[in-house]
């Protein structure tokens, strides 16, 4: 991966020419190593500014697409780390409590001093990218070495749609167990095939391919669903292709536990306020044809990507760094992102400030 | 020990009538403020020399404040233990105490500051959470829950306000009337009504009185039955409360409120008076707490100034912080 | 013609040198220009390409279309408004592509464009021609492909044509596309293309398709793009034809007849992929409506491809950009897009409807089915229902506008005014268009009077005329401000009452508006259909064409070119030329008072001299079989010529007009037809048994009707 044009790199989200999570996050990494290593900054404080505007124009161009963000966040948080250790070494400086106890933080966040000029930092943001770099290239293996403690013999496991870290946690598996496996095709993409072709390459994996209203009938005879998702929120909670709900809460309903397979980089600081928050809609071409479409002029046809899962019916996440309960997921966060660094819109915030002050001594004057 | 206590009687007459006057002045605003103000004008005026000597000084002062008749909330004794620890914590920091009390006025102010614009805060928070033509359920008097309606109403959002009456002091009322003085749609329905209307309601928001150490809160009666619905109807249950009404509290039960409220609160609301205005035979009890207890389980989210938190994250912040 | 004027052209020409030299550099044509007038009055001000569709220049969509689909460079032609065209490439983030402008302000049709992309040398390698308001989301790159992989095996693969399915009821469709294809499906190569609304059938030569293709299949469901992957032979084949002006009413007719050239066309016809053109105000309801309902995904207004906008998505398909002031109890009904600064007065509906940036909407006002440009103010209490409202007009208090109305830039409708269905207003004076210097190509053409694309432009010449009287002063009651243009109330307001029209679900209403708004000959086609009152014109002026050739002895070349013009104007079939010149042809003077002698020797030298004219329309054979019945008639009608009968027809098989084959086929079904006149048959018995047993030996005719002819027995073998 030679140069990477910020420009051509926006494009091409814009166009869905660079789709799907993993590239994406990869890609986006690379953009912006590629950035702060030919760009010129004197100090951490101007380039944590211009990766937030950076990074603000690559999560408009695929608003739905959270690793995007989440990359950047983690690229903002990688360089703030670095600043303060090495400006920890500086003699000198004031001390800096890093302990992200929020409740006491003596100095707000925001007066820390990210201006001094630290030569070694560059090299140091830059090798830390890389091993970002890295350690999602290898995710995919990560997640799947704890596939033996789940999966055990002769199980039954539903899994839905084509997750790649899905197939190679049950590839994984299947090297020391023999095991079943139901995947739902799930329209209308019907990726679930693809799953379903690439898994009945392995002698170890018995693989029967469902339709979507098949779920709930078949659900009683699984162990356990293992599904990909797009992201999780917050508070725990899914953003996953359409349909998946309904698979979770058939499972919920015969009380299979649901663990779901994901890289890190998935995990978005923000929360899905409700069903339709995060939710992106598909052409109606993929499940109804156009020339058909004009008997159905009165009637409408919605084809939206996303379901919002509630972490309640999720039983267990499995990342690269392990299995974490879904109420765990916040913890995560604050290892790996910094509260300042949540790029929604800035811009906005502004006028809420005036507004808000406003108001307050509206309410204060009352 | 008579001497003793006559320079803490001075000081006592001086901290209340400041308290007093500020929480007269600002009627509106939570009562930690005053009490963090009132303690940073302590430390500024006090002669101690040592360390020890200022938190004595300063724990004569916090017992002050919540005996006072103006403690009528539980935050008063959170933001004062609150102010203790981070006195405590910052004590090993500073060995000189010129340095140490001087960082603890610059903190005091900041902390004053920062639960001054914890409204604002949360209001920017829990503006994402509001969409176009929404109901939301609001339960009894939040000054929190109030902003955050206002300001997103202010950002040219439509909703509809659904307010219980919030009996016995009727605070609910009062809500709907400054909503609907701000222009936001609001209709009033009585506290029995819920489950009636839970149906076309999206979620629920209200405040707390104090935010508890498993995630839950304490609130006006009547929340816990309310979350309790919204679970049923599978609708969210967000708080919105600021972190300084953080306590240290672990209730099991609801009997723990009132041993926890009596703990911390001293000027009590009288209890219900249309209740006890009821011509009614001697022999029939009446009771009527002012708070209940509403576990974790029932909360979707907490909009604080520390951001949008999980219960969970909730109590991970004060274990953090006591321990 | 348009081939001498293209030097006119071009900024930067020297960078486009440099370009030449790479290979395999993927290049696009856009057409800027449609050569109609559907969009009248509108496009008199802006021409179609910038106009917003949901808020979005057309343009913008064709270009987002040809760079996502890896097209390095693109060329857009420019004649009307170029000025603008450029402006708007030039200011908007298609400056940091490689889109060049190319002003070719002379140009009146599809031709000459090509006949001057020809003359500029770029296009050496295989490029995309597609109209300038073509919305798809195909993936062009594997359409590509296919051309290429293609070409490779045949080098006479020359162009591939994209098509979409869709029957032809569908809303998506033109009312006035009614395009046959035929192709075989296995190699999918193109043998039929018609339009098949002139004449309501179609014409197919069967052994040439059959002699070639094992399998044909003709479809009515589909729809033709515009968007053609091409060949630098296309161009090459416009610039030896000087006479091709469309694409698909000249350039394909040609080569799918024409047996003489190997060149091949085909087909592509999309899978799931998503391809329409804004032909008129019809298409631009459906496709509008298309977008919303996300047809065209990732092309939707939430994807912000232009990067200058904010929309978001909300359920029932509303998209609202931010900063969208709705007061009060307003209501947004589905299906609606709102763009930046619109504000929304108190109790207020809008549904079905587009609104552009800035607008300004009163309390109560009723919008349904609109599509408002930016800037538009609709004030208290006014009703507006299926109409198109340009940048910045303004409907007063109370106003109500009925269905399919366009109030063009800057019109104001008074005060409770009341707007027939269908109306529509200008500002615009026709003075001010011939100061305008992109207008001045109108007066170019005078004696060519070229058709083009929708064969309007036989009218031009009288176009200032017709703009003089196209607008009247009306009343646009208190404060209002603007003319009321009239074109079709004057000449086709009988049309409009079309029934296929009405019977359309309401939702399409505007399409009655556009029917209405298409101008001139292409409404005229729909009285043919019904009445017989069009071929007299057309015969009239096709007879006075050869008249006037034969009296000022223009060249038989030139004779021919303006009578195929002619022909294209009013869309009529090669056949209907031929019978309509051949009787002027064999016109004698004085025939009265001449012997017979005399008459066969003058009739001999006119088909000696003539019928080099009919050969020229190379009809088919079946067709030839229609002109000997023809000339049958003829000489019905004429008795004079009765005893020339074989005469003529000798003549015609001499110089190669007929083929054996035809007169032939002519004996054998006049034989067979038991009511048949048989009396002309027994005249030239002699000759048909003739060519019968002689067909191999003869080698007396001329070289082309030799060729022709051994075909023809191949065949017969």
């Amino acid at each position: 991966m030679d140069e990477i044009n910020l420009e051509t790199f926006i494009l091409h989200l814009k166009r869905k020419v660079v789709a799907g999570s993993f590239h994406v996050s990869q890609k986006t990494a690379q953009v912006l190593r590629h950035y702060i290593s030919i760009s010129k900054w004197p100090n951490a404080k101007v380039i944590i500014d211009q990766i937030k505007s950076i990074g603000k124009r690559l999560i408009d161009a695929q608003p739905l697409e959270f690793c995007i963000g989440n990359i950047v966040r983690r690229v903002l948080f990688i360089i703030r780390e670095e600043y303060i250790t090495l400006k920890r070494n500086l003699p000198n400086l004031i001390r800096l409590d890093s302990s992200k106890n929020n409740l006491l933080t003596y100095e707000d966040p925001d007066t820390i001093d990210y201006s001094s000029h630290i030569p070694t930092l560059k090299s140091q943001v830059i090798e830390a990218i890389g091993e970002l770099i890295e350690e999602m290239k290898g995710l995919h293996k990560n997640v799947a070495e704890h596939a033996i403690e789940h999966i055990h013999s002769n199980e039954i496991i539903m899994t839905f749609g084509c997750s790649r870290t899905v197939e190679q946690f049950l590839v994984e598996a299947a090297r020391k167990r023999k095991f079943g496996v139901i995947v739902v095709e799930s329209a209308p993409s019907l990726e679930g095939r693809k799953t379903a072709l690439t898994l009945s390459k392995n002698p170890n994996i018995d693989v029967t391919l469902i339709p979507d209203s098949a779920i709930f009938a078949l659900m009683s005879r699984v162990n356990k669903v293992i599904i990909g998702t797009h992201a999780v929120m917050a508070n725990g909670g899914l953003i996953a292709p359409s349909g998946t709900h309904s698979l979770v809460v058939a499972a919920k309903y015969h009380s299979v536990p649901i663990v779901v397979c994901t890289g890190l980089y998935k995990l978005c600081p923000l929360y899905a306020y409700d069903q339709d928050t995060f939710n992106d809609f598909g052409s109606p071409g993929e499940y109804l044809k156009f020339q058909e479409a004009e008997y159905l002029v009165n009637v409408h046809s919605y084809n939206p990507s996303f379901d919002y899962i509630p972490p309640e019916l999720v039983s267990l996440f499995i990342t690269n760094n392990g299995g974490h309960n879904p109420s765990y997921i916040y913890r995560l966060l604050q290892e790996y992102y910094d509260p300042r660094d949540m790029l929604e819109d800035d811009d906005e915030d502004v006028n809420n400030n005036n507004n808000n002050n406003n108001n307050n001594s509206e309410i204060s004057q009352k | 020990m008579s001497s003793s206590s006559t320079p803490a009687a001075t000081k006592n007459a001086w901290v209340i009538e400041e308290f007093g006057t500020m929480i007269q002045k600002e009627s509106e605003i939570p009562i930690a403020i005053p009490a963090v103000k009132v303690l940073t004008q302590a430390i500024q005026q006090s002669q101690a020399t040592t360390i020890m000597g200022l938190q004595k000084e300063l724990d004569e002062i916090i017992n002050i404040l919540k005996g006072c008749e103006y403690n009528t909330s539980i935050s008063l004794s959170s933001v004062c233990s609150l102010f203790v620890r981070f006195v405590t914590r910052t004590s090993l920091d500073f060995p000189v105490f010129d340095d140490y009390k001087k960082t603890l006025i610059e903190r005091g102010k900041q902390l004053s500051h920062r639960s001054s614009t914890a409204r604002t805060k949360i209001s920017q928070l829990a503006d994402r959470f509001i969409r176009d033509g929404i109901t939301i359920l609001v339960h009894g008097y939040s000054r929190v829950a109030l902003a955050v309606l206002i300001n997103s109403h202010a950002q040219g959002k439509r909703f509809n306000v659904i307010v219980t009456e919030s009996r016995p002091d009727s605070s609910g009322y009062k809500t709907a009337l400054r909503l609907q003085s701000a222009g936001i749609q609001v209709k009033l329905i009585m506290d029995g009504a819920v489950s009636r209307f839970m149906d076309k309601v999206d979620y629920v928001l209200c405040g707390a009185e104090a935010i508890v150490e498993n995630g839950g809160i304490l609130n006006k009666v009547g929340t816990y039955q309310i979350s309790i619905v919204a679970k049923a109807f599978k609708k969210p249950f967000y708080v919105a409360a600021e972190s300084f009404k953080f306590t240290r509290t672990y209730p099991l039960n609801q009997t723990d409120v009132e041993s926890i409220k009596n703990e911390n609160v001293v000027g009590s609301p009288s209890i219900c008076k249309t209740c006890s205005n009821l011509d009614k035979p001697e022999s029939l009890t009446i009771d009527s707490p002012t708070l209940d207890y509403t576990p974790p389980s029932y909360i979707t989210l907490l909009f604080t100034d520390l951001g949008v938190l999980t219960p969970s994250a909730v109590s991970d912040e004060l274990i953090k912080l006591y321990n | 013609m348009g081939v001498d004027k293209k030097k006119s052209s071009n900024h930067g020409s020297s960078q486009m040198n440099l370009d030449i030299k790479r290979e395999e550099v993927l290049r696009a044509i856009v057409l800027g220009d449609s050569f109609d007038r559907k969009f009248a009055p509108v496009t008199l001000e802006k021409p179609r390409t910038l106009l917003p569709l949901v808020n979005i220049p057309l343009l913008d969509y064709t270009l987002e279309f040809l760079t996502a689909g890896g097209i390095e460079e693109i060329y857009i032609v420019c004649t009307c408004h170029a000025e603008q065209i450029k402006e708007y490439v030039e200011t908007s983030r298609w400056s940091n592509f490689k889109v060049f402008i190319l002003l070719e302000p002379g140009c009146n049709s599809v031709g000459e464009v090509l006949r001057a992309c020809h003359d500029s040398q770029l296009f050496q390698s295989d490029f995309v021609l597609i109209s300038g308001d073509v919305i798809s989301n195909m993936d062009l790159s594997k359409a590509l492909k296919v051309h290429k992989e293609r070409r490779e095996k045949d080098k006479n693969a020359i162009m591939t044509m994209v098509f979409k399915q869709a029957s032809p009821t569908h809303r998506t469709r033109s009312k006035q596309d009614d395009t046959v294809i035929g192709w075989d499906q296995q190699t999918s190569e193109l043998v039929y293309y018609g339009n098949s609304h002139s004449t309501n059938r179609i014409a197919l030569s069967i052994e040439n398709i059959f002699s070639k293709h094992q399998q044909v299949q003709l479809r009515y469901d589909l729809i033709d793009c515009h968007i053609d992957i091409c060949s630098p032979e296309v161009l090459a084949l416009f610039h030896d034809n000087f006479d091709f002006l469309d694409i698909r009413k000249d350039f394909i007719p040609d080569l799918l007849s024409n047996e003489l050239l190997e060149h091949q066309l085909h087909t592509y016809v999309l899978q799931g992929e998503y391809a329409a053109r804004v032909k008129d105000l019809r298409t631009y309801h459906s496709v509008s409506k298309d977008i919303i309902h996300r047809w065209t995904f990732p092309m939707v207004p939430d994807n912000n491809f232009m990067c200058n906008s904010t929309y978001s998505l909300y359920r029932q398909m509303i998209y609202k950009e931010k900063m969208v002031k709705m007061i009060g109890n307003c209501k947004l009904g589905e299906e609606t897009v709102i763009g930046k600064g619109c504000e929304l007065g108190d109790g207020s509906v809008i549904t079905h409807s587009v609104l552009g940036r800035n607008c300004i909407i009163g309390r109560n006002v009723q919008l349904h089915g609109c599509y408002l440009w930016d800037g538009v103010v609709v004030q208290d209490n006014a009703i507006v229902r299926n109409s198109l409202l340009c940048d910045g007009s303004l409907v007063c208090n109370g106003a109500v506008i009925e269905k399919g109305s366009i109030i063009s830039f800057g019109v104001i409708i008074g005060q409770g005014l009341h707007v027939e269905k269908f109306s529509k207003f200008t500002l615009y004076t026709p003075h001010k268009s011939l100061n305008d210097s992109t207008e001045n190509d109108d007066e170019d053409e005078d004696d060519d009077e070229s058709s083009d694309e929708e064969n309007e432009d036989n009218q031009k010449p009288d176009e200032e005329k017709q703009f003089a009287n196209a607008t009247v002063q009306c009343d646009m009651g208190p404060g209002g401000k603007g003319k009321k243009w009239i074109i079709k109330n004057e000449k086709y307001n009988e049309i409009i009452d079309d029934t296929d029209m009405e019977s359309d679900d309401t939702n399409d209403d505007l399409d009655e508006s556009d029917s209405s708004a298409d101008d001139g000959p292409t409404c005229n086609l729909k009285s043919t259909k019904n009445s017989g009152g069009q071929p007299k014109t057309f015969h009239d002026e096709v007879q006075a064409t050869v008249r006037r050739a034969i009296k000022e002895k223009h060249s038989l070349d030139n004779l021919h070119i303006e009578i195929r013009s002619l022909r294209l104007a009013y869309v009529k079939e090669s056949l209907d030329c031929v019978l309509t010149i051949f009787p002027v042809l064999l016109e004698i003077p004085d025939i009265q008072s001449k012997t017979q002698k005399e008459i066969s020797v003058q009739l001999s030298k006119n088909i000696e001299e003539y019928s080099s004219v009919i050969k020229k329309f190379s009809l088919n054979t079946e067709s030839q079989v229609d002109f000997i019945f023809a000339i049958q008639d003829f000489c019905d009608e004429n008795t004079k010529y009765q005893p020339l009968f074989k005469n003529i027809l000798f003549g015609f098989y001499q110089k190669g007009a007929l083929v054996e084959q035809a007169i032939i086929n002519w004996s054998d079904e006049t034989k067979s037809d038991q009511t048949a006149d048989k009396s002309y048959l027994e005249k030239c018995q002699d000759f048909i048994d003739w060519l019968l047993n002689a067909s191999e030996e003869e080698d007396d005719s001329d070289e082309e009707s030799e060729e022709e002819s051994e075909e023809e027995t191949d065949e017969s073998d």
